[in-house]
Parts: C-alpha cells; sequence; structure tokens
C-alpha cells in the first residue's frame, strides 16, 4: 500500500487496468469468491464504530475504469476525494446485469438477477443490517437513485429476518422529480400537505375505522410513521417545486439522484444513503454520451462532496464509497458504442474510491477487492455485522 | 370419455363436463377453428360453475375484485350496480370480452417486459392488440411476439448480449449466466448468422422470438405470471404443469384459462383478503374514486412513475389524493347540501371501500363532518389515505 499522490494513483490505475494486479487479496481477510454462505458472520465489527454519516454510491450503468481513473480528464473531482482517501484501481465485479450487479454491492453477495427483474434479492441490503442492527428509524436511511424502476428493490429483500420492517426509504429521483409529473400536479393546481387542523380530523377518522377490516391482509410492506411521512411530504414537494425536476440533458437521471442526495443529507442527516447511478448505460448507444454522462457524475459528486465538506457537522464525520457495478466491454460495438458481454477485464474489473474519517489517507490500494466487499466494509465501519454478506470487510483501508 | 363425445360443439362441452367432473384439463380447442368460433367456445365451453347463494357483501368483495383484477381500478357505482345484478359468469364474460380490461392487461404486459414507459410500444400491431384480445382473435402468444419485436424493445434492450438475456430472462425465466452456449447461440442470430438456438435452427433477430416463444418453458412461465397477477400467490406446481401444458399446446386457450380461474372456489376464497393495491391500481382507482373518470394515459403514467419511485408511495399518494380534491373537478357535494350525512358516509363507505360503514365509523364520520369548517373533501381524503384505501 502506498501513499497517494496523483501520478502514483494513475500509475496504479494503470496497471489495475493491464490487470497485472489481479493475484492474491491482500485487502480483505480472505477470499471474495464463492464460500459457505454465512462466511460473513465471523466478521467481528470495529472495536470503535463511526458515529458519523456514511455514502455509498454506486456509479452504475457500466463504467469502464478506461473512462474513469484511466482518463483523469474524465473525473477531477473523484481523484481529488481519492487524495483524500483510498483509490482501489482493480476491484472485481460480476457480470450479473446492472441490476443484479448494483444489487451485490448492496448486499455484498453476488445476485445474480435478469436485467428487467423487478423482483426483490433474497439477502439483506446493507441499508436493512444498518436499521436493525444500530436500531435506526426508516428516516436515518435513504437511498437517492436515477431510476424508480428495479431501484426501489435495493431498499429492501426478502430475508425473513430482515425484509420491509428495515427497508430504507427511496427515492427514485428521475421518476418523480420530472417537469411531466410536475405538471400533472399542477393541473389540478397547487399541491400542499394538509394543514393541521385537516391532519388533526384525518387522523381522528384513521384511529375511528374498523382495523378488523384489515386483518390477515398482506403487509403493506414499508411504511413510515405519520410525523415522517408530513415531513416527506414537504420534502417530495419542495423537491418537486424546486430545482431538481428542472434538470435535464444527458445524465439528468443521475444528476437528479446526487441533487437529491445531497438534499437528504442536508435536511434528514441519515446515518446511511445510497445513491444509484445508471445514466452512464447511455454507452450502448453512444460512446460519447456515455463519457458525458460520466464528466457530469463527476461534477455532481464534487458538488456533493464539497457541501459535506462547507457543512461543520458532516465534514470530519461523512465516509463515502464510489464505485460501479461493472465495466463495459473492451470494444467498441457496431453503433459506436459500447456493450457489456464480452467477459473481459474491461468488464470486469472497476476502479473503486473511498474517502472518511476512519478511512487510511492517500493510498493506492493495488491488491485486488471485490465489490461484494463493500458494503461488510461499511458495516464494520458503522459498527455492525453483515453476516449473510459473502464478501469481507477490507481492513487494510481502514484506519487502526 | 366416449370418442363419440369429441365431435362436434356439443360433444366438445360434453367432454370440458367430463373433464371438469374428473378433475382433469379440458382438452385444448382445435387448433382449426376460426378464432371468432374460438372465442365464442372459450365463453360457453368452460365448466359452468353455480355459485352457491351468497350474501350481499360476499356478491359485492368479488365483483369489486373483478374490476381491480381485469381493470386495473375499482368499478364506478353504476358499474358496480350493474355488476350485482348479474350471476358471475356474466359478470367475467362481459369483462373477458371488453377492450377495456385487456388494455389493462396490456398496460402491465408493457411495465413487465420494458420496466419504462418511455418505450411504449406504438404501432399499429401493438394498439390494435386489447381489441383483438377481447373478440378472441388474438392469443396471448401473438401479444407477447408484437411486444418483443416491437421497436421500442429493440431500441430498450440495444445490442445482443442485452436483447438475447433480456428475451431468455423474461420469457423463459433462464438464468443466462448457467446457460452461457445458449446466450452465445442466440447472439450468433442476433448478428444474422445461422445457428441452432434452444434446438432449433434460426438465422435472425426474429427467429430468436419465434424460438423463444415455441419453448414450453415460455408457457409455463406465462401462466405462471398471470395466475400470480390474480391470485397474488404463486401458482401451485400440478396447476402449473396442467395449464403450461395446455396453454403450449393452444396459445389460444388463455382467455378460457382467465375465465376458469376467476370462476373458481380459490378466486373467491381470495377475494375475501385484502389484497394491496399496487401503484397502478391505486392512481386509476383514485382518480374514478374522486373525480368519477380514468386517468388519461399521461396522467397515469407521470403519477405511477412517481409512486413508484418510492419505497413508502404513502406520501405522494396523499399529496395526490388532496390535490385532485383541491381541484374543484372532483364532484363534492355543499355541506349544507347533506341533508342526511350518515347516507352519505354510507354510500362513500360503499363506493370506496366495498362495504358498509360500522356504527362506530358512521358516528365518527357523520361527528366530524357536523365539525365547523370540515367540508366533505376532509372526510373523503381520509378515506382515500386510510390504510384501508390501499386494499382492495
Amino acid at each position: 500500500m502506498a501513499r497517494i499522490h496523483r501520478r502514483d494513483f494513475l500509475k496504479a490505475a494503470g496497471a489495475g487496468l493491464a490487470g497485472a494486479a489481479l493475484a492474491g487479496r491482500a485487502l480483505a481477510e480472505g477470499p471474495s469468491t464463492p464460500q459457505p454462505r454465512g462466511a460473513g458472520r465471523g466478521a467481528p465489527a470495529p472495536a470503535a464504530p463511526s458515529p458519523g454519516h456514511f455514502l455509498l454510491v454506486a456509479f452504475a450503468g457500466g463504467v469502464r475504469s478506461r473512462e474513469t481513473v484511466g482518463t483523469p480528464a474524465n473525473i477531477p473531482n473523484l481523484l481529488r476525494i481519492a487524495e483524500q482517501g483510498v483509490a482501489m484501481p482493480s476491484v472485481k465485479a460480476a457480470n450479473v446485469g446492472h441490476y443484479g450487479a448494483a444489487l451485490s454491492i448492496c448486499t455484498g453477495c453476488v445476485e445474480t438477477r435478469g436485467i428487467r427483474d423487478n423482483n426483490r434479492g433474497p439477502n439483506p441490503t446493507l441499508f436493512e443490517y444498518a436499521r436493525k442492527h444500530l436500531r435506526l428509524p426508516a428516516e436515518e436511511v435513504w437511498l437517492s437513485a436515477a431510476d424508480g424502476a428495479q431501484t426501489v428493490n435495493f431498499s429492501y429483500g426478502t430475508n425473513k429476518d430482515y425484509g420491509a420492517a428495515y427497508g430504507a426509504n427511496l427515492i427514485g429521483s428521475d421518476g418523480i422529480f420530472n417537469a411531466e409529473f410536475r405538471e400533472t400536479l399542477e393541473s389540478f393546481g397547487k399541491p400542499r400537505v394538509p394543514t393541521e387542523e385537516e391532519t388533526k380530523r384525518i387522523e381522528r377518522l384513521a384511529r375511528a375505522m374498523d382495523p378488523k377490516v384489515l386483518e390477515g391482509a398482506e403487509d403493506r410492506k414499508f411504511a413510515n410513521d405519520p410525523d415522517a411521512v408530513r415531513r416527506m411530504q414537504k420534502f417530495i414537494l419542495g423537491e418537486l417545486t424546486g430545482g431538481t425536476a428542472s434538470i435535464t440533458g444527458p445524465g439528468a437521471g443521475d444528476a437528479k439522484a446526487i441533487r437529491v442526495a445531497s438534499n437528504i443529507l442536508r435536511v434528514f442527516r441519515p446515518r446511511l444513503i445510497g445513491v444509484v447511478l445508471g445514466n452512464a448505460d447511455v454507452a450502448h448507444g453512444s460512446y460519447n454520451a456515455y463519457v458525458d454522462v460520466i464528466r457530469r457524475n463527476d461534477a455532481e459528486l464534487g458538488l456533493l462532496w464539497k457541501a459535506v465538506q462547507d457543512d461543520p457537522a458532516l465534514r470530519d464525520a461523512t465516509t463515502i464509497f464510489v464505485l460501479p457495478e461493472f465495466g463495459r466491454d473492451a470494444n467498441l460495438n457496431q453503433r459506436n458504442g459500447l456493450d457489456h458481454g464480452d467477459g473481459s477485464e474491461d468488464l470486469g474489473r472497476v476502479a473503486c474510491i473511498a474517502a472518511g474519517p476512519n478511512i487510511v489517507k492517500g493510498k493506492t490500494l493495488d491488491s485486488m477487492a471485490d465489490s461484494i466487499d463493500i458494503a461488510p466494509t461499511i458495516g464494520a465501519l458503522m459498527g455492525f455485522r453483515t453476516e449473510e454478506a459473502k464478501g469481507r470487510p477490507l481492513r487494510s483501508i481502514l484506519r487502526a | 370419455m366416449a370418442e363419440g363425445l369429441q365431435s362436434g360443439r356439443s360433444g366438445r362441452i360434453a367432454a370440458l363436463l367430463l373433464a371438469a367432473a374428473a378433475g382433469v384439463a379440458p382438452l385444448p380447442a382445435r387448433a382449426d377453428e376460426a378464432p371468432a368460433v374460438r372465442e365464442t367456445a372459450a365463453r360457453k365451453e368452460a365448466p359452468p360453475t353455480a355459485p352457491a347463494p351468497e350474501d350481499p357483501a360476499a356478491r359485492r368483495r368479488f365483483a369489486r375484485a373483478l374490476f381491480f383484477d381485469l381493470r386495473g381500478r375499482g368499478p364506478t357505482p353504476a358499474e358496480m350496480q350493474e355488476a350485482l345484478g348479474r350471476e358471475a359468469e356474466e359478470q367475467v364474460d362481459r369483462m373477458l370480452s371488453d377492450p377495456a380490461t385487456w388494455e389493462a392487461w396490456l398496460d402491465r404486459e408493457l411495465y413487465y417486459y420494458l420496466l419504462i414507459d418511455r418505450f411504449r410500444p406504438t404501432s399499429d400491431r401493438v394498439r390494435a392488440l386489447p381489441e383483438r384480445l377481447a373478440l378472441g382473435a388474438g392469443t396471448a402468444k401473438e401479444a407477447t411476439r408484437e411486444i418483443v419485436v416491437s421497436v421500442e424493445f429493440n431500441a430498450r434492450n440495444p445490442g445482443n448480449d442485452t436483447f438475447v438475456t433480456v428475451v431468455l430472462e423474461q420469457l423463459l425465466g433462464m438464468v443466462v449466466q448457467q446457460k452461457p452456449k445458449v446466450l452465445a447461440a442466440g447472439k450468433t442470430l442476433y448478428d444474422g448468422k445461422t445457428e441452432r438456438f434452444l434446438g432449433q435452427v434460426g438465422r435472425n433477430q426474429s427467429d430468436i422470438v419465434r424460438i423463444v416463444l415455441d419453448q414450453r418453458e415460455f408457457a409455463d412461465r406465462f401462466a405462471e405470471r398471470q395466475y400470480r397477477q390474480v391470485f397474488g400467490a404463486p401458482m401451485p406446481k400440478e396447476a402449473l404443469a396442467r395449464d403450461g401444458a395446455r396453454l403450449h399446446a393452444d396459445p389460444a386457450a388463455f382467455q378460457a384459462l382467465l375465465r376458469e380461474w376467476l370462476l373458481s372456489d380459490a378466486y373467491r376464497a381470495r377475494t375475501r383478503i385484502p389484497r394491496p393495491k399496487d401503484d397502478l391500481v391505486f392512481i386509476r382507482t383514485l382518480w374514478v374514486d374522486l373525480l368519477g373518470r380514468e386517468p388519461t394515459f399521461e396522467e397515469f403514467r407521470n403519477s405511477r412513475n412517481a409512486l413508484l419511485a418510492l419505497s413508502d408511495p404513502a406520501p405522494v399518494r396523499g399529496v395526490i389524493a388532496q390535490l385532485l380534491l383541491d381541484s374543484g373537478k372532483a364532484p363534492l357535494p355543499a355541506k349544507e347540501t347533506l341533508t342526511r350525512p350518515a347516507d352519505w358516509v354510507r354510500s362513500r363507505f360503499l363506493d370506496l371501500l366495498g362495504r358498509e360503514p360500522t356504527r362506530t365509523e358512521t358516528e365518527a364520520f357523520v361527528a366530524t363532518l357536523g365539525e365547523y369548517g370540515c367540508e366533505p373533501k376532509t372526510i373523503l381524503l381520509a378515506i382515500a389515505t386510510s390504510p384501508e384505501y390501499q386494499y382492495y
């Protein structure tokens, strides 16, 4: 492990791209290749868990290291974050579809899911672990995603010991904060939250309604308490009528997700927030548009990190992890775009960047890690075990 | 079963009755029957059910459930009144021959295959599907084909790897990571080269779809999905084996199969347990309940996408309900015209929740309505944002 300077980092990144750093796993306590279920159970929680805030950014949609650490001009902001923490240029990632691979980051298990699969996964997510083990209310754990489809399933899985009761609040920004939905609402008038008097009456009537009617009904799965609902209503209406719904252009969905994450962090100050991007998949049809998305996301992540650094309550208490779910093919397709299915190193190795108060600073780690190690690592930092995860905490990046 | 019973319409009906009595699946319709004939047969040949006399609450529950499950929304008061006047069989037949039912079905299918609306197919062939399915002139297999060969599906799934993977996953339920050779063969076809794929020789992208639709696994997966949609539960293995084989042998049997499911005791039992309204159902029902009309496609799409973007849609469901009630477009009575407020509360419970209010509920709602400053819209908002309204 070496102290990072941009030059060194890029050199190491280049080595990662060349596949030179693929042997060994000095970072983790053991291999992330398939292990018996529950292998992560033994991973001890750190002696002094961080009480701060945690950001996990799945820079998803399929992003090669060539266009990130391999082309510094594309990600100046992420490289600045890396200089404050660690860079891992050679993280193994399984090509199990965008949904499955992004979900893998959240669960610490390789999740083989269909590309258009819209069902929840079998394993608990990092968000469920956090809420259950740290006894956090839903308001403390959030997900901001570019799209609503599928990503709503990242909130929680179907594991019987976890599930909806421990799910994360999720906002799929592009689904809700868009001009079309705003126009639909405005065609009926100005949306508002109920007055206090209305709220009291509604609550009183809700209490009067016969609860026996719903006996035996399937659980509604996930719900905030009434106070949280009102706070969320205000937040959502604020975002809808504010600037977020007006963000347009290539990568607008990702930009909204990052912007909303920043606002959630400011307003709710949650312990854990996940951000799931996805617009880079435009690469199928256009390499140039793909690069534009990467650059825009880098700029938005730079703004997010600046907001964190400018906030005294967050500055020294926030940890961030950024990594794609997998890369893309080595060669351009017939449309001058990039698919993902060739089994190449470009597809199966990605770069991860992490920084925060309990992360070692200024290091490039050229040993191989695995994308499923990230959730257990965050668990270790926050002070809980991700017992169903197959990945292992990356102890080498944690400060003693 | 006597051979002679198999000939002619009456023979087939007799065969079906015997099959039903023996607890086995009816035989498929003959492949050479004209679509119109087959459509009629689908209605008339399924085993007739003679529902036992039911209490009014059960009748109402069954009729409401049909609207939610087939139309993707609750009934209007007029529709409910009509439905209550018909036998179950007649009501099911009417709904299955209504293109509106198949429009709602197509909406779900498009979402299943595409997940987002901006790739929604707009071709005449896809738009004609609800009408064709209502007439019995189209099959589920044909409908699936139209969706999967559409320009929009291709645009949604660009490149050989994504296209072939999605087709194999969504149509067959295949885990492609476990079948790399099948994926590779499909990609070869996609690229315009001749290859053997799933046991058949193909040469192009269209052949991928044709060959996949010919697989027994397609029929099984389709039947399982549809069953889950109707019953809200996994399909029992025995039923899957039976109905999957039937659909595979006769893709036109889907309408008849659906009819049997809806008229089964299992479906009636299902309606006794409240089922959560998904976002599609919630939006359509809210519009009908509060505005007296279905949402336009844009209203529906934009609202659904917003609700789908939340793990807890309750905050936005509440905002939308309040907005509709505040809009001046909801037909709300003036408070002073409600000379019998208990009757009004009762009618709102029946229309929006499908049940009579209890005495306690009536008293609470009437008392609240009588408070200074409380308007009927607050009562409706209380119902529309209640936990019970999130179910049907």
